[in-house]
């Protein structure tokens, strides 16, 4: 028993961290980390080619202006979600996944985190590595070990390297990939300017078929929503319960910038496709840099997500987690490679999907933290404080028929506004008016009940 | 004695980034070189400087430790941007005129960067800092 004791130097720290991470207790403070380090790991899930090629893609249905507008506007969204769900870290110290449990209760915070955290993110894992693939074979096609399939092979791999030394290997990587994504949307912008004579030659670019605001914001917001749900997973290693939410959002200022400097580029170069018009302009060794480190950099999180997701109920370490993960990932990934080779489908409806029926969970989580904690009268600092011997319900059922009507109503059946926030906003005032109606009506939002251990289990 | 090593390695980035700067503004044909150079060079410039800024409020007691954590966390940023800028300075899209000037950043970028391995791996070794704070 002794060695599963991280060495705390909390007083009152009672919890034993049985798999490592602190998958299912709360952070001891002696382990939390500066903002610096917390805005570094957020800032890499953004520096990665699939922000740039969305850049691309935006630039395909919007000019410079619009699209700092719809990039402001979908990144403001993202903020405001994460930042919230990061601020709820910041008080418990704990995982998404264990802030889900007073919303959704305990079994229905495992199934939820693996609906809108598990699934998405072990999705991104092997679509990114997919994508490694298709990159490196771009860039290298002669070279028989940079063919699609051993590319996304090797390169899933390496990313599961970092995500096995968790927030360490994170954040190594991030401090390399974030300056890099920074003078590589600069490099952007620069050549966009010089493709278009001049840098207000740029702002007269038009796209040939012009989207609706609508459609931009929600495509911003579905490129990130699933990184925005799980902000607590980094934000509860903050040092105050505002870093993780501070964090997040300088992050959510830098995948502004680089989805702008993105679609400028795919302006002026006629190409979606930004690691090859990056290519094509004689960025050269950079373009392969800003592939590797770019992927890894996400990548990695999101295997570190899904881990720290399956966690909560896999009796599994979770470095070997990871291992399993990945392997599973890896193998998605190869298949991705070997039935669809480098078409664009899979990655754009899984995206969309991502979007529209994500955010409600979120909405939940919110309401029950800052409306209906509020409403009961519960301090900011005392609520979600759980203890070993702490009962906590198995459903709440408030909360699962609050996200399910919200996913479905706002994600699929009204078709006006912006999908990812119908659902979020539809997801926070169910819950809020649903779970203060119980309250007041003395009905039973909870059912069953199971007792913390020390383990957090 | 290790608040000496980051004084010289600072001293060392600030000269490599001045190099840098000083490229961007010799005028070439290509803006697009001298623009790279100045916001590299001013880039790397403004990362060193912050170091003995962010090492003012360093506490007295325990200060070796506290100075290498400030110092290792500045210190990655400045190893990233000389990794960035020697894999950019030659390529096509920045190649000014002179290609002695793309050789000269070139050469300033990775000594940045070998600087900047070399500084941490002493960090470590002179006060058994975490390279991940």
């Amino acid at each position: 028993m002794s060695e599963m004791v991280k060495d705390v130097t909390l007083d009152n720290y009672q919890w034993v961290d049985k798999h490592g991470d602190y998958v299912l207790t709360p952070i001891p403070k002696n382990e939390t980390k500066r903002l610096w380090a917390i805005t570094f790991v957020y800032m890499g899930t953004v520096a990665d080619v699939a922000q740039v090629m969305g850049g691309g893609v935006l630039g395909t249905g919007f000019g410079v202006m619009d699209t700092f507008i719809v990039s402001l506007i979908g990144s403001a969204i993202l903020a405001v979600i994460g930042g919230l769900l990061a601020y709820i870290s910041g008080v418990t110290r704990c995982t998404s996944y264990i802030n889900f449990r007073p919303a959704f209760g305990r079994m229905g915070s495992n199934i939820f985190s693996t609906l809108a955290s598990a699934v998405p993110n072990m999705g991104w894992f092997a679509i990114l590595t997919w994508q490694f693939g298709t990159f490196i074979h771009a860039l290298f096609p002669n070279v028989a070990f940079c063919n699609v399939l051993p590319a996304t092979i090797w390169g899933g791999c390496l990313m599961a390297l970092t995500a096995y030394f968790g927030i360490k290997g994170l954040e190594f990587f991030s401090y390399l990939a974030v300056p890099y994504f920074i003078l590589l949307a600069i490099f952007g912008v620069m050549i966009a300017v010089d493709e278009a004579g001049s840098f207000s030659g740029i702002f007269d670019l038009q796209p040939a078929e012009p989207a609706t605001y609508g459609e931009g914001i929600t495509y911003v917001v579905g490129m990130m929503m699933a990184m925005c749900l799980v902000t607590a997973d980094i934000g509860r290693y903050g040092k105050t319960r505002w870093s993780g939410a501070i964090a997040w959002t300088l992050a959510m200022v830098l995948q502004a910038l680089i989805l702008a400097g993105a679609a400028m580029l795919m302006l002026a170069t006629g190409s979606a496709d930004v690691p090859g018009a990056l290519l094509m302009s004689g960025v050269g060794f950079g373009a392969f840099l800003m592939v590797v480190l770019g992927q890894w950099s996400t990548n990695d999180n999101n295997l570190y997500y899904s881990s720290l997701s399956v966690g909560m109920y896999a009796r599994m370490k979770r470095k070997n987690l990871v291992l399993v993960l990945g392997a599973g990932g890896i193998f998605v990934a190869a298949l991705i490679a070997g039935i669809w080779g480098s078409a664009p489908e899979p990655f754009e409806f899984f995206l969309g999907l991502m979007g529209t029926a994500l955010p409600g969970v979120g909405g939940v989580v919110i309401a029950d933290f800052f409306i209906f904690r509020a409403y009961k009268g519960e301090k900011v600092d005392d609520r979600y404080q759980f203890q070993p011997g702490d009962e906590l319900p198995e459903f709440n059922w408030v909360g699962w028929v609050s996200a399910l009507i919200s996913i479905i109503v706002g994600g699929f059946i009204i078709k006006s506004g912006i999908a990812a926030v119908n659902t979020l906003v539809l997801g926070l005032v169910l819950y809020a008016v649903l779970a203060i109606i119980c309250d007041k009506a003395k009905i039973n939002m909870y059912v069953g009940k199971h007792t913390l251990t020390e383990t957090g289990e | 004695m290790y608040s000496k090593f980051v004084k010289m390695i600072v001293i060392i980035n600030v000269v490599f980034a001045g190099i840098i700067l000083v490229l961007g503004f010799i005028p070439s044909d290509n803006w697009m070189a001298d623009a790279t150079y100045i916001i590299c060079g001013g880039a790397q410039l403004i990362a060193a400087l912050l170091i003995p800024l962010r090492m003012r409020n360093v506490p007295k007691e325990g200060a070796d430790l506290a100075v290498a954590e400030v110092f290792v966390q500045s210190n990655w940023v400045i190893i990233a941007l000389g990794m960035a800028g020697a894999c950019t300075y030659l390529a096509e899209f920045v190649a000014p005129n002179n290609p002695v000037i793309a050789y000269v950043a070139f050469c300033a970028g990775l000594a940045t960067l070998l600087v900047g391995i070399f500084s941490m791996y002493k960090s470590v070794k002179m006060t058994g800092v975490d390279l991940m704070i």
